[in-house]
């Protein structure tokens, strides 16, 4: 048995070493634990859910403990697993050690800022076991703010000081990137996961203290009811839905780039090839960074907003999805004559592309007013947002998990379980949600526990394809534990890959580097194809 | 503030990086605080607009001494501040201590200031929800539902900065070999400089809305 | 090896124009100037902000990075008011 190197894993095994810990690889793997908790009870919901609409009637569970259902989904979810997932895991993890530095720019701020998530979510958490809440995600006044009888203002409160330690995440990011680069280090040079890192950080920043405030509101209307958002006495309901879809449309490319980010750099890797179009990805990641914030009153066609501004927001909504496209094309022409290899990764962000197209251009059959009109508050809207957030992001994410699961832990997973376990995930959200285009095209409504008989089919099918998903999440759950232990140890590069953090050990030291590295060449240096093509050391199961 | 003498973080390079991360770090938060507030005036500006009598008939009942008062005290306090970060950059201990003593003074003032002023607004009926003074029309209420709401808030935000410039001062003044870096202090500054730029559209919104007289 | 620091004159300038807009706005609202009120006041008001932050809080020395972060949270909270106001004001037109 050889002994381990000094690594950020075994130099200390206290708790304390833990929970007071400043490293930002030891955050990452935090945020992980914590992000997987919240998971696993939002996918309880949802399980629950599914389970209820398999027939027309209500019969599982009452509407009102279905709204509390599909609140606490949307609510942990959204906040508790999607926006820190890449961000807090791997973009703590990663950032410092793909520039060359030794840490964030501020590490307790870093670790604050996990605190802030711990604390928001227990706040959270305790809401639901209070009974939870009942409003959906969106917490819409004057329901939220005056009429509902659930636990809005402690919820609320939760996400309010999650939201904080998300500031102070992308705030770190910026500065870490904008003053931490190694030497010869240029904009240009860097790997298109931090350009992405640096455009949601950009969005954190900007998009999250405006959430903040609208939860302060509504939770002061529902205490004092004074009218801010109350019609009866004067208040604008719309005003609450201008400011809480100022922050959540971003907030949806907080949840998409960073998993942008991770296909860049994967697929060079198993294409053995430069990426294609560098500056394209990168610009394009700043675009809908920016752009994404002209967009919001696209989710509020149908709410009496002037038809003026919704015909300029749909318009602006139709703009931002070209940098998308952009980036899929060069995803696209970076695979085109590369020396492809399947490896769990890959398969992951292959389905990543074909599911973000999909998602993606449903997105512009709603941006379209017309058709909104006719489709908006339906499963056809719940389709395309999961399309993005789980056939887009979680799927980005567990791709990302596995690429970088040996750098992280210094064990290989079994890639035959995980390669099939992508394929099952495919299959299984599929089946799970291109059902409910279907039914949302044909008319029936979200977040209703019964419905008429002749949705019951399709119903049925997405029950029967969440099952498979279920399995999906299940078996990477198992065998990456059973890696920890048992995996076969990760050399210092398993993937060949190019990347600052391929160039020190894996698991890394404390410190990252032995020496501050200087960068001499492009990102993506992959070398030219040739007929021999470097393969992973193949691990036993 | 001895620049000679290295403590550095250990994660930056040398001390122009830290320097220069800590200061961007710090616009980068006044940058989150601007849209904080802003979500403020943003609810402000639309109920303005939509409800003007009634803004303007409830503003009247705000204390514009009170409000003047305060603005010259927290512009004051903004030039001590100012004055205490120059002479942290010329290394002189004494005065940086002096001028962040005074900025304290100026910032307690203003808000024993306000405390008159809350106590003053409550016996008047001001608050809505608290036996509101039934002489104002219903859309005053949202009125001074945002004038207690921002206030409160910017008030909160003195409070804090208070707490900040406290502790440089703590700092400075128990130096024993450990040096101060006047970044520190010119942080402290940028965001009592951010306090008092809420302030200034708040005043006017808040004192002077339809004043002709 | 001093770093520069700005002069006391300039400061103590700064803080007299400041305080005379201060008293300038107020004059301004108590004027009955009507329509151009409060376009009047608000560019005073932006005038203020300037100047706290061009000499108090040195925003235009630090360099073209600082001044960009300086006012992004400004230029970004430009676009939700212009947007929202895109709403409420045409929401009566026919």
């Amino acid at each position: 048995m050889t002994a381990e190197p000094q690594n950020y894993l075994n130099g200390e095994y206290t708790i304390k070493s833990w929970l007071l810990t400043t490293d930002h690889k030891r955050i990452g793997l935090l945020y992980l634990l914590t992000i997987l908790f919240f998971f696993v009870i939002a996918a309880f919901a949802a399980g629950l859910m599914r389970l209820e609409l398999l027939t027309p009637q209500g019969d599982l569970v009452s509407s009102d403990t279905y709204n509390k259902l599909f609140t606490i989904h949307g609510v942990m979810m959204v906040w508790f697993f999607l926006i820190p997932s890449i961000p807090s895991v791997l973009g703590n993890f990663l950032v410092p050690l793909m520039i060359g530095a030794r840490d964030v720019a501020f590490p307790r701020l870093n670790l604050l800022s996990w605190y802030l998530f711990v604390l928001g979510g227990f706040f959270t958490f305790h809401a639901v076991i209070l009974g939870g809440v009942d409003t959906g995600w969106t917490f819409y006044t004057p329901y939220s703010s005056t009429y509902s009888n659930s636990h809005v203002t402690e919820m609320a409160l939760g996400i309010f000081i999650a939201g904080f330690g998300s500031i102070l995440t992308g705030l770190n990011f910026i500065i870490t990137i904008q003053k931490m680069r190694a030497p010869g280090l240029t904009w240009f040079r860097l790997p298109l996961f931090i350009w992405s890192m640096f455009a949601t950080s950009i969005i954190l920043v900007l998009a999250t203290p405006v959430l903040a405030i609208t939860l302060l509101l509504m939770g002061v209307e529902r205490i004092w009811g004074i009218g801010i958002f109350n019609p009866k006495l004067g208040g604008d309901p719309v005003l609450f839905q201008h400011l809480f879809w100022f922050y959540s449309h971003p907030a949806v490319y907080i949840m998409i780039l960073p998993g942008m980010g991770v296909v860049s750099e994967i697929i060079p890797c198993f294409s053995r090839k430069q990426i294609f179009g560098y500056k394209f990805v990168a610009f394009s990641s700043v675009a809908i960074a920016v752009i994404g914030f002209l967009v919001w009153g696209h989710h509020m066609f149908v709410s009496s907003q002037s038809i003026y501004a919704g015909m300029a927001f749909s318009l602006l909504s139709f703009l931002v999805s070209i940098p998308s496209a952009i980036k899929v094309f060069n995803w696209t022409a970076t695979l085109y004559r590369g020396s492809i290899s399947f490896e769990a990764p890959m398969l992951y962000v292959l389905g990543f592309i074909g599911l973000f197209v999909v998602g993606g251009l449903t997105g512009l059959f709603l941006a379209t007013l017309a058709v909104d009109v006719h489709v908006h508050g339906t499963y056809f809207v719940v389709a395309h947002f999961h399309y993005i957030m789980v056939g887009g992001m979680v799927t980005a994410f567990m791709a990302g998990i596995h690429f970088w699961w040996p750098k992280i832990t210094g064990r290989l997973y079994p890639e035959k379980w995980a390669q099939f376990s992508a394929i099952i995930l495919f299959i299984g959200f599929n089946l799970t949600f291109f059902p409910q285009f279907v039914l949302g095209y044909l008319g029936m409504p979200r977040r209703v526990h019964e419905y008429a008989p002749e949705f019951q089919v399709y119903n049925v099918l997405s029950t029967a394809g969440a099952t498979i998903l279920g399995v999906g999440y299940l078996l990477p759950l198992i065998y990456l534990l059973w890696s920890l232990k048992n995996g076969p140890r990760a050399d210092q590069n398993p993937w060949q890959a190019a990347g600052l953090e391929w160039k020190t050990a894996s698991p890394p030291p404390e410190h990252n580097f032995e020496e501050t590295p200087v960068i001499t060449e492009e990102a993506y240096a992959y070398p030219p194809l040739t007929s021999s093509q470097p393969t992973p050391e193949e691990p036993h199961g | 503030m001895a620049e000679r003498t290295t403590t550095i973080a250990k994660q930056f390079e040398d001390l122009p990086q830290q320097r220069e991360a800590v200061t961007l770090g710090m616009w980068t938060f006044l940058a989150t605080e601007v849209l904080f507030f802003g979500g403020l005036f943003l609810v402000y500006s639309v109920y303005r607009h939509f409800y003007f009598n009634a803004f303007a008939a409830a503003s009247k009942h705000t204390d514009v001494v009170y409000g003047t008062v305060n603005s010259v005290i927290l512009i004051t306090s903004s030039l001590t501040m100012a004055l205490g970060v120059r002479a942290a950059k010329l290394i002189q201990y004494r005065n940086t201590i002096r001028f962040l003593l005074l900025t304290v003074c100026l910032g307690l003032a203003f808000l024993a200031v306000k405390g008159f002023e809350y106590h003053k607004d409550i016996t008047d009926r001001l608050v809505p929800g608290l036996d509101f003074n039934p002489d104002l029309p219903l859309h005053g209420q949202i009125f001074f539902w945002l004038y207690w709401t921002m206030t409160g808030l910017h008030a909160l935000h003195v409070i804090i900065g208070l707490g900040v410039i406290s502790t440089m001062i703590g700092l400075l003044s128990r130096r024993n070999g450990r040096p101060v870096h006047a970044h520190s202090i010119e942080n402290a500054g940028l965001y009592w400089h951010f306090v008092d730029i809420v302030w200034i559209y708040l005043y006017p919104l808040l004192y002077l809305v339809g004043r002709h007289s | 090896m001093k770093p520069e620091a700005p002069s006391i004159k300039s400061l103590v300038f700064t803080w007299l124009i400041l305080v005379a807009l201060h008293f300038s706005i107020l004059g301004a609202a108590l004027l009955p100037i009507g329509f151009f009120k409060m376009p009047l006041i608000l560019t005073m008001a932006v005038v203020q902000t300037a100047l706290v932050m061009i000499f108090f809080m040195e925003a235009w020395h630090g360099g073209k990075l600082l001044r960009f972060f300086a006012v992004a949270g400004f230029f970004w909270l430009m676009i939700q008011f212009i947007l929202v106001a895109a709403d409420y004001t045409t929401r009566m037109w026919h």
